[in-house]
């Protein structure tokens, strides 16, 4: 017969009161006829309680009759539990928090793992998309993909199923009354069957979308959060005019669901990328491929390095040495992120173990305190499996609210974490109370507690039942000590580690990026542009426009610069020296990576980057000037050693007049363009004045003796006079730079914090250990003492016995760093794995805190009164 | 613990004749615990004494196999109590047993009057 719990409990309610009520009328009866018989009331109320017999078993025995009563028992259990945990709070409040703190740790942790690195993509078929992307082979370096390669990977290969290239940008855009920053995607025309998407809206792009001689297409696809967020979810979207860069796109679908790929992408505008040139050194976007079903990445890889080497013979000039690099999506989106986060999860994993051996440790404390008790219960009749039933309903008690503190913490800890993270983390958001972040935590949290249970019931198997007494207490001792050994080993793999990274990325943070970040405000904005002279247009704004913020009071520097120092938009290629280069020939410039960018005057001094020789930009190198560069020292160290190159003419692949040759008028110092952790690039700055672009972006860099916050008002007004269309976005160099050693921070930070929690609870647990020896011991204490042992011999025989497991612990710990060190290499920065000044450091903290925790039980054995302690004998 | 067992034990050792017993009673109309173990008892002239502790578990457990059926009423003592009633069942199940019974005391007494030779 099924039942719901429920009903089950309220007819077991119901049936429980009849009874009492069944015995009551029983007694009632009895009672009246002893009176009847002429006893006094009194007497009856006596002479029928003790004819009746007990109460309470009967009603016991009785209700038995009905079966369910393993529910009753058990909760006679839970409710001896409760009580025998209420009468120690001191225990249970220093269990539940070690168990919450690991648990809730962990739990965190594996919510952003499970996010990040196991839950599928939400792409169909998600395995087989791959990011493909060309290397530099004998530099082992990344590269963006040329169109003209492109062509080749896609009519040469057999692997793909689809293969798309993509470009994506901030781009202003209007949808309603003003013009706001969008993400917006170009892409080739077999991009969505990458990814295998149907519109929900509308419908994606045809081959005819696709213009074929000119920048501007005519159609856009929207993302469901643009087309909620921006469009007001309008159910007449399709056929809406987008003013996507001042030109006009009409919307002709919407993208279903989260799709916005890649990195949050808005609206989608189809390119012809031939239309940007046809070199093959003009590597500018990222590409995208599915698989053919059943083909290996392996096998793809395979074929593309074949395709790229077969272009590199035809193609010395500028594709020498270039490769194909295949790489699974997820791997892709997840990036270095990964690393950092199997560290952090091992970190954490390591805690929830050593808070584990903690609580074995306290726990073996009380059961060794109950061993009186459960040998009297076990004495009294108390069967072993009993016993057992008890100690699970103790933990069961407990269950409860150690997973519900835990998720709590997770909660806390994982907003901790996001806080410190890199923005793409960042986005994941509060705790998701789904499926497998609840088993996960309900797993840990009951898995910890068997732990809690099983040590005491095991314990108590081991219980004779004649003495009070345990067998072997000593073993006990022994068994906590190797406790502790384990707890200060682990708390030293994880402080070998937390000193690594912090050791890292203190010399990240020590970096000198060459140039000065603090106190630059950094004003994002982009003049509106469809047509070549608009672009001109564009040059002309921001020229003003700098003129006039620098005016404003309080600054005191104002420069342009394209792409941002510690930003990873830099393009890039190679360079040549001198005379352009003949078809057909190479030069080690040709194939190196050289930085440019586009500034305004002024850009060296806001950012503090030292101008060595000859002069900055001014006004006068404008449009139709003769063109000019300023180099800097990296590349003037490998192009003219010992050469003054002021004078000279050198030559790149940014475009058409670069490639026409600019001469140098200046040397300035090196900078880290992608952040302290990149090298510091060659680079060539060109006036932007020169170089107008159809990406109109720039980065308008503003040094003040002002709060930088105070000055955004005004340069908003300033941007918004000049032309009302710009959309414009404030940030600061040091924001843009902690965004670049985010990764870091939090890995040093986190690890750290991890270790510091660690090592308390080694030296808990050490502490506990000596103290209870040094209990134990008392009498031996007392007799050493009576028998001339001075102070100081007391202290280091108990000093002695610390010191040792400290040692051994330390010692396997050390082993085990050097171990788990070689995990980390990914992570650190000029820091090597072995660094034996951070393995000095944390061996001398742990002896340290360790000979703390242990002095102040020698302290105590010192004052062991020699009398009491005889007069125990 | 022990206790319970015992109880148990005794409970095993009656439960065929006490069920009967009760089944019997009952055949005289409705009663409740108490009224049973006085009918025993004063029925069997003091020889048979019901414990409380195995008649509220006989009369449960009979109610549980359908042979019994009960509701609260008022005594003539005004005191409510819980009448037990026979069922259909009840009297069918005691017919049976009573025959077995009948069957299991004539072989008993038979096998005690037995002096070695046969009939």
């Amino acid at each position: 017969m099924k039942m719901s719990p429920w009903r089950r409990w309220s007819r077991w309610r119901k049936r429980d009161s009849e009874i009492r009520l069944e015995i009551e009328a029983h007694l009632a009866m009895l009672k009246h006829d002893l009176i009847e018989r002429g006893a006094t009331p009194e007497r009856a109320e006596l002479e029928a309680q003790r004819e009746f017999g007990n109460r309470t078993l009967i009603a016991e025995v009785t209700r038995e009759m009905w079966g369910w009563t393993w529910f009753e028992r058990f909760g006679r259990n839970l409710l001896f539990g409760l009580r025998s945990l209420w009468k120690s709070p001191g225990f249970v409040a220093a269990a539940i928090l070690i168990m919450v703190l690991g648990v809730g740790a962990n739990t965190a942790v594996f919510s952003v793992v499970h996010e990040l690195l196991i839950r599928p993509l939400p792409y169909r078929d998600a395995d087989s998309i791959v990011e493909v992307a060309a290397a530099y082979k004998p530099r082992n370096e990344l590269l963006l993909v040329s169109a003209a390669d492109f062509q080749d990977y896609v009519s040469q290969n057999t692997t793909f199923a689809a293969m798309a290239l993509y470009g994506k940008s901030p781009v202003p855009t209007r949808a309603g009354a003003v013009s706001e920053y969008a993400d917006a995607t170009m892409v080739s025309p077999q991009f969505f069957d990458v990814f295998q998407l149907r519109a929900a809206r509308g419908r994606l792009f045809r081959i005819e979308d696709f213009p074929s001689s000119s920048f501007r297409a005519g159609v856009a696809v929207i993302s469901d959060s643009y087309w909620r967020s921006r469009c007001g979810a309008d159910p007449n979207i399709l056929g809406r005019t987008l003013h996507v860069s001042s030109a006009p796109l009409t919307v002709i679908g919407v993208l279903p669901g989260q799709f916005s790929y890649p990195d949050k992408t808005e609206i989608w505008i189809p390119m012809n990328a031939s239309v940007y040139g046809m070199s093959r050194g003009a590597r500018n976007f990222r590409a995208v491929g599915r698989l053919k079903p059943k083909i290996s990445i392996e096998a793809a890889q395979a074929q593309m390095s074949m395709i790229a080497a077969e272009v590199g013979k035809r193609f010395p000039t500028e594709n020498r040495g270039i490769d194909v690099v295949l790489t699974p999506l997820r791997d892709h989106l997840v990036g270095d992120v990964r690393p950092s986060l199997l560290i952090l999860f091992g970190a954490v994993g390591t805690i929830l173990l050593i808070a584990c051996v903690n609580l074995a440790g306290i726990v073996l404390v009380r059961t060794t305190a109950r061993s009186q008790e459960m040998s009297m219960r076990l004495a009294l009749g108390a069967s072993r499996a009993h016993l057992w039933l008890q100690l699970m309903a103790e933990s069961i008690v407990l269950a409860v609210p150690v997973t519900i503190l835990s998720l709590l913490t997770a909660y806390a800890a994982r907003r901790i974490l996001l806080a410190l993270a890199s923005s793409e983390i960042r986005e994941l958001g509060d705790l998701p109370l789904d499926g497998p972040i609840l088993a996960f935590c309900i797993g840990l949290s009951i898995l910890t507690i068997m732990l809690f249970s099983c040590v005491p019931a095991w314990h108590a198997c081991r219980l004779n039942q004649s003495g009070g007494r345990i067998i072997g207490s000593a073993g006990t001792g022994r068994l906590r000590a190797l406790l502790v050994v384990g707890e200060i080993a682990l708390s030293v793999v994880l402080l070998a580690a937390g000193g690594l990274l912090a050791k890292s990325f203190y010399r990240l943070q020590s970096v000198d990026l060459g140039f000065r970040p603090e106190n630059v405000l950094v004003m994002t904005a982009s003049y509106p542009s469809g047509r070549w002279e608009d672009s001109i247009e564009a040059t002309r704004f921001f020229s003003r426009l700098r003129a006039e913020v620098a005016a404003l009071p309080g600054v005191t520097a104002v420069g342009a610069i394209r792409s941002l120092p510690g930003d990873d938009a830099w393009s890039y290629g190679g360079h040549v020296v001198n005379h352009r280069p003949r078809p057909g020939t190479t030069t080690p410039e040709m194939t190196r990576k050289t930085a440019y960018v586009e500034v305004a005057p002024g850009t060296f001094q806001t950012l503090g980057v030292p101008l060595i020789r000859g002069r900055d930009f001014a006004d006068s190198d404008a449009y139709h000037g003769p063109s000019v560069a300023i180099i800097n020292e990296e590349l003037a160290r490998l192009s003219y050693p010992n050469q003054d190159p002021v004078g000279r003419t050198i030559f790149c692949g940014l475009n058409e007049r670069s490639f026409q040759g600019m001469r140098i008028v200046g040397v300035v110092g090196n900078i880290h363009q992608y952040g302290p952790a990149g090298p510091a690039l060659p680079a060539i700055y060109m006036p932007h004045t020169q170089h107008p672009s159809f990406t109109t972006r720039m980065n308008l860099v503003v040094q003040s003796a002002r709060e930088p916050a105070a000055l955004v008002e005004a340069m908003r007004r300033k941007a918004h006079e000049l032309s009302p269309d710009v959309p414009v976005r404030f940030t600061t160099l040091e924001a843009v730079l902690r965004e670049n050693t985010a990764t870091a921070r939090v890995s040093a930070f986190l690890v750290g914090l991890l270790a510091a929690l660690a090592l308390c609870l080694a030296v808990v647990g050490i502490y506990g250990v000596m103290a209870y020896l040094v209990a134990q011991r008392h009498r031996e204490i007392g007799v050493r003492i009576a028998l001339g042992a001075g102070i100081g011999k007391v202290f280091s025989l108990v000093l002695r016995e610390g010191g040792r497991l400290t040692l051994l612990g330390l010692v396997l710990g050390l082993l085990g760093a050097g171990g788990a060190a070689r995990v980390l290499v990914s992570l650190l920065f000029e820091v090597q794995p072995h660094d034996p000044s951070v393995y000095a450091g944390i061996s001398l903290l742990v002896v340290v805190v360790t000979f703390a925790a242990i002095s102040l039980p020698a302290w105590r054995a010192t004052r062991v009164d020699p009398m009491t302690a005889l007069r125990l004998e | 613990m022990l206790k319970k067992e015992s109880y148990k034990n005794r409970i095993e050792l009656l439960q065929g004749t006490l069920d009967m017993l009760i089944l019997q009673t009952l055949r005289w109309g409705p009663q409740h615990g108490y009224g049973i173990s006085q009918f025993i008892r004063s029925g069997s002239g003091d020889v048979l004494q019901v414990e409380t502790g195995s008649l509220y578990p006989a009369l449960h457990r009979l109610e549980k196999q359908g042979w019994v059926k009960s509701e609260w009423r008022q005594s003539e003592n005004k005191q409510r109590a819980k009448y037990y009633t026979l069922t259909a069942a009840g009297r069918k199940h005691l017919s049976a047993s009573e025959e077995r019974w009948n069957r299991m005391t004539t072989a008993i007494a038979d096998l005690m009057k037995y002096d070695g030779n046969p009939a």
